[in-house]
């Protein structure tokens, strides 16, 4: 696999961001790396979020739908101009894009994907633990997710919290010291309420609203920024699924890659100077068809684009093998092809966060599957 | 229990032949031919010579005994739980009052060491049946007419359910819902108890007409082989102890959140 740098933001400004970066980083040489994972379920497509540019292709074959207004990144790609935020990381050099990229599942199942996409193994339903607490459990790290459920994808790791704002208000301290004595010998309760308990009163009462990506990435951000926070939060999106009227520069596709920027941009904003220390990275089972159907959608394809963001990101650049879009390359006649298993780039972004090599990170988080080490393509 | 024609209740048992897929297929190797596809049939003696062979299938017998015993006894079922519900699949073909009776004897058996922790739909069922509360409420309520909006009352168990992580029409498809306790106890899902509890007067699951004191001593003596962890979370609540905090004790005790 040949990994090509197609771009490199050579700005004043950005050549600025990056010394900043580097004297902060010799200034705290031991601060604590943040990962993100927003998960983008659904199946986020790939072409819309970074649609190709390079000849006419994309556009002749979704007519209704072509991206119009997509900021150009390089002579082939381009962003769509709902990734404001992300454009901004991209211009200051923090921002990077795997484009022709999918975790190794070919079927077209949100179910099946899904769980693969969590649990990073290759058959679906056949693991109980996600490749990130795994990985994390092997590093020893502590994670938060924003979300009602302990996603799959963090399952496998022991310290994991989250969070999700609830209306009614909390029963006394009393009672809860009380039920926490109560609930000694049971490890899973016993768990859940020491978290619950720790949890400052802002978190508990009132909490604000689970609706609302700006405060459920503040809450996110305070939590990281706190001595002894966790170093993990996962972000859970859906919505992804146009198979009908995706729309082009506005349309429900655009709507959700909004929120995937509101949710990078107010991480940025509260995580001040953490976020120098931070990647986030997105998640989704598959990427969409390369043309559209009679309804003015796409439906279930294959490969997609990983997005990344943050300050641990030396320059802004796009990865990948592109593998085109002529009849021939497409996978089936109808997607876009995968060129390089997506774990590579997680196991790789696990390794540099976690202090861990990439091999361990292979072997602990992704049953010792043989992928390529990004390391250097992603933060050298 | 199917014959091939009728349920064990004696009614007719449909098979749709529009719905299947015509010419042979290979179930664990082994070819089941549509013998001539025929319009009347359209393969319908496939489907009870495989349902035949999938009751007496190894694999089968394991894969739904496993599931059974962790849906009713413990996330990771023993061996010896298995395979007292196994003997009693093959000892009796197959037959399900015979299969649930050993799953319940299985749960009696190993269930003082073996439990669950209550999904949500479960725990809050089990919470109004204790504590007497109409839940979820008047079936009058729920006389609906297709022409209007459903009301908030018709909605409110939904929501509930809901909140505490379980989304009635909305199963996680092809699993349905899930069977572990990491998948139901996370510090919000347990929060989300918490709280239901405290409301539980006033959103219908408790009898309001009694003392809720009352009403949970008689539901600790009716349901519970030993009354001591109540008794000891009574004297931790003390004399003044009001309602809310009373339903918050009960109903996240330990031993209501688990099986």
């Amino acid at each position: 696999m040949i990994l090509t740098r197609r771009h490199f933001i050579a700005g004043s400004s950005s050549l600025m961001l990056a010394g900043n970066w580097a004297s902060d980083v010799v200034a705290n040489q031991r601060a604590k790396k943040n990962l993100i994972v927003i998960m983008l379920r659904g199946g986020m497509d790939g072409l819309t979020a970074v649609p190709y540019i390079g000849n006419n292709q994309l556009v002749d074959l979704r007519p209704s739908i072509t991206v119009k207004s997509a900021q150009k990144i390089d002579g082939s790609f381009a962003l769509h101009p709902a990734l404001r935020e992300f454009k901004t990381q991209w211009d200051e050099g923090t921002a990077a894009i795997l484009h022709a990229s999918s975790i190794p599942y070919t079927g077209r199942s949100h179910f099946e994907g899904q769980n693969l996409m969590e649990t990073g193994g290759l058959t679906p339903y056949n693991d109980y633990t996600g490749w990130l607490g795994r990985g994390m459990e092997a590093a020893g790290m502590k994670a938060l997710s924003i979300s009602l459920p302990m996603p799959l994808l963090l399952r496998g790791n022991v310290d994991n919290d989250n969070f999700y704002p609830s209306k009614r208000p909390m029963p006394s301290a009393d009672v809860m010291a009380l039920l926490a004595q109560s609930y000694h010998g049971e490890d899973g309760l016993t768990g859940a309420m020491a978290k619950v308990r720790a949890r400052p009163v802002s978190m508990t009462t009132g909490g604000g609203d689970h609706t609302d990506i700006e405060s459920l990435a503040k809450t996110a951000a305070k939590q990281i920024r706190q001595d002894g926070g966790p170093s993990v939060a996962v972000f859970d999106l859906g919505g992804f699924d146009t198979h009908s009227f995706q729309g082009g520069d506005n349309g429900q596709h655009a709507d959700e890659l909004k929120k995937y920027d509101s949710a990078i941009g107010a991480l940025k904003r509260y995580l001040g100077p953490a976020y120098s220390d931070t990647i986030i990275v997105t998640l989704t089972e598959f990427g969409r068809t390369v043309a559209q159907n009679g309804g003015s959608g796409t439906e279930h394809g294959y490969g997609t684009a990983l997005l990344l963001a943050g300050g641990l990101l030396p320059s802004s650049r796009i990865l990948g093998d592109w593998p085109g879009l002529k009849k021939e390359a497409l996978y089936e006649g109808r997607d876009l092809a995968a060129t390089i298993d997506v774990r590579a780039a997680y196991a790789s972004v696990m390794g540099h966060v976690f202090d861990q090599d990439h091999q361990s990170m292979c072997r602990d988080a992704f049953y010792g599957a043989n992928l390529p080490n990004l390391t250097k393509a992603i933060f050298g | 229990m199917w014959d091939g024609k009728k349920s064990q209740e004696g009614k007719k048992v449909s098979f749709n032949g529009d719905m299947h897929e015509p010419g042979s297929h290979t179930v664990f190797g082994k070819v089941y031919k549509s013998k001539g596809f025929n319009e009347k049939a359209k393969g319908k003696n496939q489907l009870t010579d495989l349902v035949e062979d999938l009751c007496r299938n190894p694999i089968c017998i394991d894969f739904i005994t496993k599931k059974l015993c962790r849906h009713f006894i413990c996330d990771q079922p023993t061996k010896p739980m298995v395979d007292h519900v196994k003997a009693a699949w093959k000892a009796n073909d197959g037959a399900l009052p015979a299969i649930h009776a050993a799953v319940l004897e299985a749960a009696d058996r190993y269930g003082d060491e073996h439990y669950k922790f209550q999904s949500p739909e479960i725990w809050l069922l089990q919470s109004a049946r204790m504590l007497g509360g109409e839940w979820p409420g008047d079936p009058s309520l729920f006389k609906y007419d297709f022409r209007e909006k459903p009301t908030g009352k018709m909605r409110k168990p939904a929501r509930i359910l809901l909140e505490i992580g379980h989304s009635p029409f909305r199963a996680k498809q092809p699993n349905g819902f899930p069977d572990d306790m990491a998948s139901w106890l996370s510090p919000e899902y347990l929060v989300r108890r918490l709280t239901l509890a405290q409301s539980a007067k006033r959103i219908g699951l408790i009898d309001k007409k009694r003392p809720l004191k009352k009403i949970i001593s008689a539901a600790v003596e009716r349901n519970f082989e030993n009354s001591l962890f109540w008794e000891s979370l009574l004297e931790g609540l003390g004399a003044g102890v009001d309602d809310r905090s009373l339903s918050v004790a009960f109903l996240c005790s330990k031993e209501v959140l688990r099986s």
